[in-house]
């Protein structure tokens, strides 16, 4: 079994020798309850920009995104961002702090 | 929040972050305070009501705390480089909060009144504009998010 892009592990348990480069993308606030989660993982997202990421979890779980703020590793970053693995994605709809 | 052991000081001695206790503000004040301030200026931020027009029974705060600290580091950085300020606290709390109750406070101590004043605004607009922090309002007729900002980051 190759380990092309977007296998994540083998069918028999063992660890994958390539792991596709994940990255978890949290959810928060409206986004969070529409999707009925608080984070989803997003394989083979390495190299790919925030944007597309996005639409994936978008389309995945019906989300609108317009107005949304994205941040990597706990720092707001722009949406042709491109993400490495391991990174930590998070879509923020407008805030409201205060 | 008689007690800051939650929240860490640095190295310029201001103290920044998140906490689901009730906010006061004599213990900020006591940490802030040096012989050399002679100003301290201080926000407390409640949950109002009515909110356009309707009663409010409860606002539901949510947040991505550790970038909210991460956020606080660098606001408390803009307002050092910004003004002649000596010590900033700034403290948001994440909670179900009712009418009167404090969700944030902003503490600034300097030599002069003009630069904590001023600062002390600032912070609070950067806060508003930057912190990830939702609310969501309960009233009567039911729960919405409150309307927020976009401009701390470029959107999808």
């Amino acid at each position: 079994m190759s380990a092309g892009p977007g296998l994540v592990g083998s069918a028999d348990g063992t660890p994958p020798a390539t792991r596709s480069a994940a990255v978890k993308v949290m959810l928060f606030a409206a986004l969070r309850r529409a999707a009925g989660v608080r984070e989803t993982v997003v394989e083979g997202a390495s190299g790919r920009t925030v944007a597309e990421v996005a639409a994936e979890v978008g389309e995945r779980f019906g989300l609108r995104l317009g107005g949304v703020m994205c941040a990597v590793n706990e720092r707001y970053v722009d949406p042709g961002y491109e993400l490495a693995e391991g990174d930590v994605l998070a879509l923020l709809p407008p805030v409201s702090g205060g | 929040m008689t007690d800051l052991a939650p929240l860490a000081r640095t190295a310029d001695g201001d103290i920044l972050g998140v906490t689901p206790e009730p906010l006061t503000l004599e213990p900020l004040v006591a940490a802030l305070r040096a012989d050399a301030f002679g100003a301290t200026a201080c926000f407390i931020g409640t949950v109002r009501s009515p909110n356009r027009g309707r009663a409010v029974r409860f606002i539901e705060y949510e947040g991505y705390e550790a970038m909210i600290v991460r956020e606080l580091v660098a606001i408390a950085g803009d307002l050092h480089r910004g003004h002649a300020i000596g010590r900033v606290a700034m403290v948001h709390r994440l909670a179900r909060l009712a009418p009167g109750e404090a969700s944030i406070a902003i503490v600034v101590a300097s030599g002069h009144r003009r630069a904590a004043l001023d600062a002390c605004s600032e912070a609070l607009e950067l806060c508003k504009q930057r912190l990830p922090v939702w609310k969501y309002e309960v009233t009567d007729d039911g729960g919405a998010y409150v309307r927020g900002a976009s401009v701390a980051g470029a959107t999808l």
